[in-house]
């Protein structure tokens, strides 16, 4: 373990985890049948990651007993703690409201938009595009807030709200939400110029899908087709949340 | 209930505080792993995550997540519990498909269940004794199993994933050389 040095430590756990290109993955490996010594020592720190860092026979008691603890609160889940019952019913509600101002939105529609303008929408692919539900929603924050503003689904106010607050130090996963606000808000340039640089920087792992699927659909509002039909037919092969809806898309723009 | 008052709550090892934490985050954690974590097997079958999955996967994390605070091995969280949670789920998530892929072959003959208990403790006496930064870190990375340093970055308040990155590098270091002093000592 003590022949690697750190450099030779970021290579191998690159290796370990499949982040290598091929050409980096083949030296990697004729290294390793070449070298016996790094061969060895790659080996003592692999089986250390791989069973050093598991918990010891007390701890994984312990693991134990808190895991059977939990499965008990599982059990107890009808008679749920107060709080979660109010944190339940405030999601509830929250559920009403939305739907009740999808309700009246729908309502409007139909009052204010001519008949023919609804069955042939000027933008086709507005059809497409569906509120998307926060990950970093916090019940017990009920302070006004860009963030309130988009669980709304009140685009208009949120897009504005979000990208503020997030300068101001918010969580940048706000950012995600603000450009799906200004497509919400009929702005899909300006969330574009949030999207583009999200994907770039390929940081996002964990929201990669939303962040194409939101950037494609913004490409579709800008007039531009040949980017969005980029990141389209990618989530189409991906194979993933998005790619039914990227394939209808696909279909109807050939 | 704040996420610093379910923090220290369970710190103080009171019940009603983790059977909150546990109830809490439950539901809004399997709706998402069941959404959105899927991999591709060898033959291209996308392998969505069931209900059950989604359950084991939250019942390890929420039990590793309060083991941990219980050992001081996180300090604070600059995260919301439930951006914790989800990613220490979805590591667990690509670990267990990672696993079921052919493995490279450096891997050693396996240990006796002697000596690799033996290993565990010298790494929980090494992580012990590190300062608690780098016992952070050193947890995120090897215990929680956090393979992108802006992740941990993200969970520990850092300014980005290079400051991880070098923070790790150094603390890795330490623990090299404590290891081996630890192993040594043990020999005697």
């Amino acid at each position: 373990m003590m022949k690697l040095n750190e450099a030779d430590i970021h290579l191998l756990e690159d290796y370990w985890s499949e982040r290598l290109t091929p050409e980096e993955r083949a030296a990697v490996e004729k290294r390793l049948e070449e070298d016996a010594d790094f061969r060895t020592a790659a080996a003592e720190w692999e089986q250390l990651l791989a069973e050093g860092f598991g918990p010891p026979a007390e701890e994984a008691e312990e693991l134990q007993e808190i895991k059977k603890r939990l499965a008990t609160y599982g059990q107890l889940d009808t008679g749920r703690p107060e709080d979660r019952e109010q944190a339940t019913s405030t999601f509830q509600l929250r559920r009403i409201y939305i739907g009740l101002a999808a309700a009246a939105a729908i309502l409007l529609l139909f009052l204010f938009t001519p008949l023919g303008a609804l069955f042939q929408p000027a933008d086709p692919y507005a059809d497409y595009f569906t509120h998307l539900p926060r990950d970093n929603a916090n019940l017990s924050d009920n302070t006004e807030n860009g963030r309130l503003a988009y669980d709304r689904q009140d685009y208009q106010s949120a897009y504005p709200a979000l990208v503020a607050e997030v300068a101001a130090g918010a969580d940048s996963l706000n950012l995600l939400y603000a450009a799906v606000a200004a497509i919400g808000s009929g702005q899909p340039a300006a969330a574009v110029s949030i999207l583009e640089p999200l994907v770039d920087t390929q940081r996002w792992v964990f929201y990669r899908e939303e962040l194409q699927w939101y950037l494609a659909l913004g490409y579709l509002g800008a007039k531009e087709p040949d980017k969005a039909r980029e990141l389209l037919q990618l989530l189409a092969d991906e194979n993933g949340t998005y790619a039914e809806k990227a394939r209808e898309i696909l279909d109807h723009s050939e | 209930m704040t996420d610093r008052e379910i923090l220290e709550g369970i710190r103080q090892g009171n019940r009603k505080t983790e059977q909150y934490f546990y109830l809490h985050y439950r539901e809004q954690c399997l709706r998402f792993a069941q959404k959105r974590f899927y991999w591709k097997s060898d033959t291209g079958i996308t392998i969505r995550c069931t209900q059950e999955d989604a359950e084991e996967l939250y019942n390890d994390a929420s039990a590793i997540f309060i083991q941990n605070i219980l050992k001081n091995r996180i300090d604070q969280l600059e995260i919301k519990i439930s951006t914790y949670l989800i990613k220490t789920m979805q590591y667990a998530w690509y670990n267990k498909a990672r696993a079921r892929r052919p493995q490279p072959q450096t891997t050693l003959p396996g240990l006796p269940e002697s000596e690799r208990e033996q290993m565990r403790r010298h790494v929980q006496q090494v992580i012990a004794q590190l300062d608690q930064k780098c016992r952070e870190m050193m947890t995120y990375r090897y215990i929680l199993g956090w393979e992108d340093y802006e992740d941990i970055a993200q969970a520990t308040g850092k300014n980005n994933g290079d400051v991880v990155r070098n923070l790790i590098s150094r603390c890795r270091k330490r623990f090299r050389e404590l290891y081996v002093q630890a192993t040594n000592l043990s020999d005697i």
